[in-house]
């Protein structure tokens, strides 16, 4: 048995992917060379990508399967929970039944896909609301995130859209990822480290970063928060069920002090 | 007094109105604007208050001083309260800088009415028009009318919001004239109707023209008061299909009446009837999307929704001579009717099924919520339980109700994962 071990990126997946279909020997798993664990009863592969059969199979699979089929395997392979091999046995299926697949739900390869995409999908319309800018060195609005799956490239769209104008950063401080915006074009980046004051500042610091009109206006939310709540209707449970606790880290609003 | 405070009597004063939507505008980005309404069709909840309840917009009042004197509402003339009044500068000002750090989706300004009804109405449209033409503000603007205001006034009103509402409040006219005795029903129903044929032509127009400005994009809403007048559940339900239907509403909200205030007319109330409001918004639900009509989930017999189970199952059970449904054969409509089915999984199955029979374990995976969908279906021919007794069925379903209860008080602290909600 074999396990196929891809350097993590998404054409190195589709790579793996496209090997896998013409291999002869069965593929116990596909990981990414970070996820990857070595196993006794299996041989690893190292999948050098190649961008000529990831795009041939890219190609492929957007002739063959629906638009939101093709939208689950992405989100699938950004949930990063290790999909892949399942990604596998949806192709499979899928290129060997020429009909859209995606409507047969009872399947245990399509309900799991579908389920994970719409987790995915889900926690991008989270931080669509969860998210929160902080305007720091006067003209830049910066935002912490540390969602569960890697859905920092979705995010873009959404808030590219409604502030076109005004230079901000969204960080995923898990992976380390930013999204920099800066009035005309949004930029990538890998590795993004703060620096100390920006560091404290995340840690409830005052620094030089932020102005006293940030603070103004992040009281003034304080404010509205606290009071905006019906005390007779108070209901913790409900509030923490929508709005689950791992997220309030990154909110400025004191969700527990209220 | 300071923005602060100002904040904090306004915001709080605008609280017992629950309406949180920011959805169904299509207002898009402007060059060199800011916000975009079309990108969230769904609406976006940015937070949730201590009482549970989504935080969508900036939801404040522009003053809470009021010539009219409403028994069950806080800021009744007569009530000593602290009051306070923003500018249109202070509520732009804030709208903009809660907008631009993603703290909202926009504004729900609402108003007590000072002077009149035109004076108020005026300054609400002075503050939207500013956000909309100076800012260049394209997020999303729910705003209240106030009910008497001219009509040309309300027309305005309409090209600078995404949605507008009329709180109706109490849901008959006796009620009213109880409670309210400052306003009269015609004052409220009668802008509804402006606005509701005032948004279709404007579709019609739209068509024709796209450059055409759109006049409250996401519709229209209102708002009742629940269990401060003595309406049945079916008066309300009737009132919510008929405005529905009729004057073509986007939603009818539900609020539980909240006792602010000491008064020999109010009823007296240990806690806000919570657990009805919920029922209500199940029935609404019915209405909306499952094609129930008022008259089925209630009827003259039965005024009222049930507490224990919800209005479907409780339906299903008064109609048991239509079950049990195949669910390899029926159609969209009935499986809709099946306790336990939502949209989702009826729309799976009608998908699934394709591919071939559906038997109990492939519902289960579906999503299907066997513990009620069990007693109303079977798969190709077969039961899973067949018993065609009401009164057994229901006590079967409480217990399975309370068995669930208690499991949820053992394991809340370790298990509060959100269910997917459906967007």
């Amino acid at each position: 048995m074999l396990i196929y071990v891809y350097d993590g990126s998404l054409e190195g997946m589709f790579t793996a992917l496209y090997e896998g279909l013409f291999a002869k020997e069965e593929i116990e798993s596909i990981a990414s060379r970070e996820k990857y664990a070595p196993s006794l009863f299996a041989t690893e592969k190292i999948i050098e990508t190649d961008l000529k059969k990831a795009g041939k199979l890219k190609h492929a699979l957007q002739r063959n399967l629906s638009k939101q089929a093709f939208k689950n395997l992405i989100y699938c392979y950004l949930s990063e929970t290790g999909m892949e091999r399942r990604i596998l046995s949806y192709i499979k299926m899928a290129l060997a039944v020429k009909r859209k697949i995606d409507g047969n739900f009872v399947n245990e390869t399509v309900n799991e896909i579908t389920k994970t995409a719409r987790k995915v999908a889900y926690e991008v319309h989270r931080f669509h609301g969860f998210l929160r800018f902080r305007r720091i060195y006067d003209d830049l609005y910066y935002a912490p995130i540390e969602p569960d799956y890697n859905i920092l490239a979705l995010l873009i769209p959404h808030f590219k859209a409604r502030y076109a104008n005004q230079k901000w950063f969204i960080h995923d401080r898990r992976r380390k990822l930013g999204a920099y915006y800066d009035g005309w074009e949004c930029h990538l980046v890998t590795g993004v480290e703060l620096n100390k004051e920006l560091e404290a500042l995340l840690q409830g610091i005052k620094t030089e970063a932020e102005g006293e009109e940030e603070l103004f206006y992040r009281e003034l939310w304080n404010e509205y928060f606290a009071s905006i709540a019906i005390e007779e209707r108070k209901n913790k449970k409900l509030q923490r069920q929508h709005m689950p606790a791992r997220y309030w880290k990154n909110l400025v609003e004191r969700v527990d002090q209220v | 007094m300071d923005l602060q405070e100002k904040l904090s009597i306004l915001s709080s004063a605008a609280k017992y109105d629950v309406s949180c939507a920011s959805s169904g505008s299509n207002r898009k980005n402007t060059p060199g604007g800011l916000g975009d309404s079309s990108t969230a069709a769904m609406g976006i909840c940015h937070s949730w208050s201590a009482d549970g309840r989504c935080v969508s917009l900036l939801k404040i009042l522009y003053t809470n001083y009021c010539i009219h004197d409403c028994v069950y509402c806080i800021n009744r003339r007569s009530n000593d309260i602290p009051r306070a009044s923003f500018t249109p500068e202070e509520v732009t000002d804030l709208t903009i800088n809660f907008y631009r750090r993603n703290y909202i989706e926009g504004l729900f300004l609402s108003s007590g009415v000072i002077k009149n009804p035109d004076y108020t109405m005026e300054l609400l449209i002075r503050t939207i028009k500013s956000l909309r033409q100076e800012y260049k503000f394209n997020g999303y603007i729910h705003l209240k009318v106030i009910p008497g205001a001219d009509r040309g006034l309300v027309r305005e009103a309409g090209f600078y919001a995404d949605r507008l509402s009329v709180n109706i409040e109490l849901p008959s006219e006796q009620g009213l004239k109880l409670l309210a005795p400052g306003k009269d029903r015609k004052a409220i129903l009668t802008p509804m109707s402006y606005i509701s044929d005032k948004i279709a032509s404007n579709k019609e127009e739209k068509k024709k023209f796209k450059s055409a400005m759109s006049f409250s994009p996401g519709g229209q809403s209102t708002q009742l008061i629940v269990g401060a007048t003595p309406e049945s559940d079916l008066q309300i339900l009737r009132l919510s299909e008929g405005l529905y239907n009729k004057v073509r509403l986007r939603r009818v909200y539900y609020s539980a009446f909240v006792p602010v205030n000491n008064n020999p007319l109010l009823p007296v109330l240990k806690a806000p009837p919570l657990q009805r409001e919920h029922r209500l918004y199940q029935a609404d639900w019915l209405l909306r999307f499952y094609g129930f009509a008022a008259n089925e989930i209630l009827d003259p017999t039965l005024p009222f929704l049930d507490d224990d189970l919800d209005p479907k199952t409780v339906w299903a059970l008064r109609n048991l001579q239509l079950f049990p449904v195949e669910v390899n054969k029926a159609d969209y409509r009935m499986l809709l009717r099946v306790p336990g089915i939502g949209q989702q999984s009826a729309r799976k199955i009608i998908s699934s099924r394709r591919w071939g029979r559906l038997g109990f374990s492939e519902l289960k995976k579906i999503g299907v919520v066997m513990k009620r969908a069990r007693y109303f279906i079977t798969c190709g021919g077969s039961f899973l339980e067949m018993i065609d007794n009401k009164e057994m069925i229901r006590t079967r379903l409480l217990k399975d109700k309370k068995k669930k209860e208690q499991l949820a008080a053992q394991q809340l602290p370790l298990n509060f994962e959100t269910r997917l909600v459906q967007s």
